[in-house]
């Protein structure tokens, strides 16, 4: 005797008998078991890094410099602007002369240290060359980098490239969430 | 939390909502968008437009629906546009996918029992991906997401009898195509083309 529970009117799939129910129910098992390749939170970092930067982040970075007080304006006379001056060539020269003295001409200075420490890319990451807005500023960089697990590992150069190395399985997520953000003009993966 | 204060605690800037959404739907919304475009990348991408949408349109979500069948609608939106980027000659529907089902018993009712033993998921999926796009949409959100009838119109935004229509020929293409993989006698009255 056939079932005489009354068909769903809201059931979209309204099977016209129990075999095709029972077929219904093992294709939708099957749909359901389907291997899917799509890595949850590297797709997570690629639409976090498209979110405005936090309040918090972008205010150490955009923070005016002080005001000079008022009364060390009144310094800037002519003949104190002079002396100034002369001062200010004097120590220049100072430092030249003690440049060149302690670091012959292709040594670079031990002083002097890149915004970012070189290392090497390990096996595993993959670099990626980065060019940033000219109206990039610093706090949005590092907001737009920071959910990426990049290492930064050279720059910003003296044309403002940047090299960066990401994690190999997340690297064209990365590549994708950089592309997409309004700092980014161009982002390439150095081969 | 539910998924309706999630998407206020979006709307008010708590990003940690938004990942907490992603976490509970992003799989299964990746799933139908990959079954739109048939490209993980072109579904990958649409998932991630999607969600940042959600986030810039947060505060105008008025709670006439559940969140999942809200941000499916998104993501049905972003997938189409990666469909018509890659095929924009291709027609995204069947003409003839609309008819209303004719009022007669199916030609042919099996062989159902044999589908049960031999069905493979890769020929499954190969058949799917050959209906057109509506009715896949429409059998996916069916079968896999289990909703309901008004809430795979609100998605497809058609009338509930255009999403029964869709899904009526998409099973009926999805038995046969199968059934002929599988190279099993007697197919009956062909069903509609798969063109």
């Amino acid at each position: 005797m056939s079932s005489t529970t009354p068909p769903d009117p809201d059931d979209p799939l309204r099977p016209a008998s129990p075999q095709e129910a029972a077929w219904l129910a093992r294709s939708k098992a099957q749909l359901q078991q389907a291997p899917l390749t799509f890595d949850v939170a590297a797709h997570w970092q690629s639409i976090a890094a498209r979110l405005p930067a936090s309040p918090a982040a972008a205010a150490t970075s955009t923070s005016p410099l002080p005001q000079r007080p008022h009364r060390l304006r009144l310094l800037s006379s002519r003949w104190s602007a002079w002396l100034g001056g002369w001062a200010l060539g004097a120590a220049c020269a100072a430092g030249v002369i003690a440049a060149v003295g302690l670091h012959p001409p292709g040594t670079a200075p031990a002083s002097v240290q890149p915004l970012s420490a070189a290392s090497a890319v390990r096996s595993d990451q993959v670099l990626l060359q980065v060019v940033f807005a000219d109206n990039a500023r610093i706090g949005e960089i590092r907001a737009l980098l920071a959910p990426l697990s990049v290492q930064v590992v050279a720059g910003p150069g003296s044309l403002g490239v940047w090299r960066i190395a990401v994690p190999a399985a997340q690297a064209r997520a990365a590549q994708r969430a950089l592309a997409a953000s309004a700092l980014v003009e161009s982002v390439n993966p150095v081969r | 939390m539910g998924d309706e204060d999630l998407i206020r605690a979006c709307a008010a800037g708590d990003v940690r909502a938004l990942e907490q959404l992603h976490v509970r739907h992003a799989r299964a919304a990746y799933a139908f968008a990959l079954r739109i475009t048939g490209v993980a990348a072109d579904a990958e991408d649409a998932v991630a437009e999607a969600f940042y949408e959600l986030w810039r349109q947060a505060g105008r979500f008025d709670c006439r629906s559940r969140a999942r069948t809200w941000l499916l609608g998104i993501v049905r939106h972003k997938a189409l546009d990666a469909l018509r980027r890659r095929q924009p000659a291709q027609p995204l529907d069947d003409p003839s996918g609309d008819d209303p089902p004719a009022d007669l018993p199916d030609p042919n009712p099996g062989p159902y029992e044999q589908l049960l033993a031999q069905q493979q998921t890769r020929m499954l999926l190969d058949c799917l991906e050959r209906l057109p796009v509506a009715q896949r949409e429409a059998l996916h959100l069916a079968l896999v997401e289990a909703l309901r009838l008004r809430d795979i119109a609100q998605i497809q935004g058609v009338p509930e009898n255009t999403v029964a229509t869709r899904i009526h020929h998409a099973k009926r293409k999805l038995r046969d195509c199968v059934a002929a993989t599988l190279g099993l006698k007697n197919p009956g009255v062909p069903s509609d083309s798969m063109a």
